[in-house]
């Protein structure tokens, strides 16, 4: 009776274990999958960096872009929110700034957005900066 | 012990009385004040309140550090 017992709770938390385990590489996978999807969207174009800190979808988006960009703007709006706390600036702010920081970081080829709103291929030389960036 | 009990129109009598001292002793402060606070007047003119860009641009200035270091630690989404 006694050992009866003992293995269904070894069972049950072998089982519990196995789960968890599993659950955790799928989060992990699905984490590094949409790295190499963003990664792949940027340098084939689809995605630009936005003057607001954001990333925007370059033309009209299919669905699995659409989804990208939110959830990359997600984890960036996160950054964003604890820089501002830590500095006690808004978090608008501190994702304008992180604008400047991601449009100077483009590489070339990449695209990003240009003061006058327009969708701008990055060049060799230094990008259109928006005027309140620091220069 | 008549003498001892008071009428009804001598105790509103001394209420009223006392009353009025605690309103000329609380009134003191205010008549009081004009001559010991500093005063201010309304501008006549309209304030303005100029602070949309420049504000921006000195908060852009004093975080970029700080957004530049975050960006680099989490640049697999940047």
């Amino acid at each position: 009776m006694t050992k009866k017992w003992y293995n269904a709770a070894a069972t049950a938390t072998l089982l519990t274990a196995v789960a968890a385990s599993g659950a955790m590489s799928g989060s992990a996978n699905a984490q590094s999958t949409l790295i190499e999807e963003y990664r792949s969207a940027k340098s084939s174009g689809l995605v630009g960096e936005k003057m607001d800190g954001y990333i925007g979808a370059v033309s009209a988006p299919s669905s699995s872009i659409e989804a990208l960009v939110s959830a990359i703007n997600i984890k960036r709006k996160e950054v964003y929110f604890k820089v501002a706390q830590q500095t006690r600036a808004r978090p608008d702010e501190a994702a304008f700034t992180g604008g400047c920081t991601n449009i100077k970081n483009t590489k070339p080829g990449e695209f990003y957005q240009s003061p006058d709103s327009s969708w701008t291929v990055r060049s060799g030389a230094a990008p259109q900066l928006n005027a309140e960036c620091p220069q | 012990m008549n003498k001892d009990r008071l009428t009804w129109t001598a105790k509103t009598a001394i209420r009223r009385n006392m009353k009025r001292k605690l309103l000329a002793i609380l009134a003191l402060p205010l008549l009081a004040a004009p001559a010991g606070c500093v005063q201010i007047a309304a501008p006549d003119k309209p304030i303005e309140i100029n602070l949309n860009i420049r504000i921006e641009q000195e908060v852009v200035l004093r975080i970029e550090g700080a957004v530049k270091d975050a960006i680099a630690e989490n640049s697999e989404i940047f």
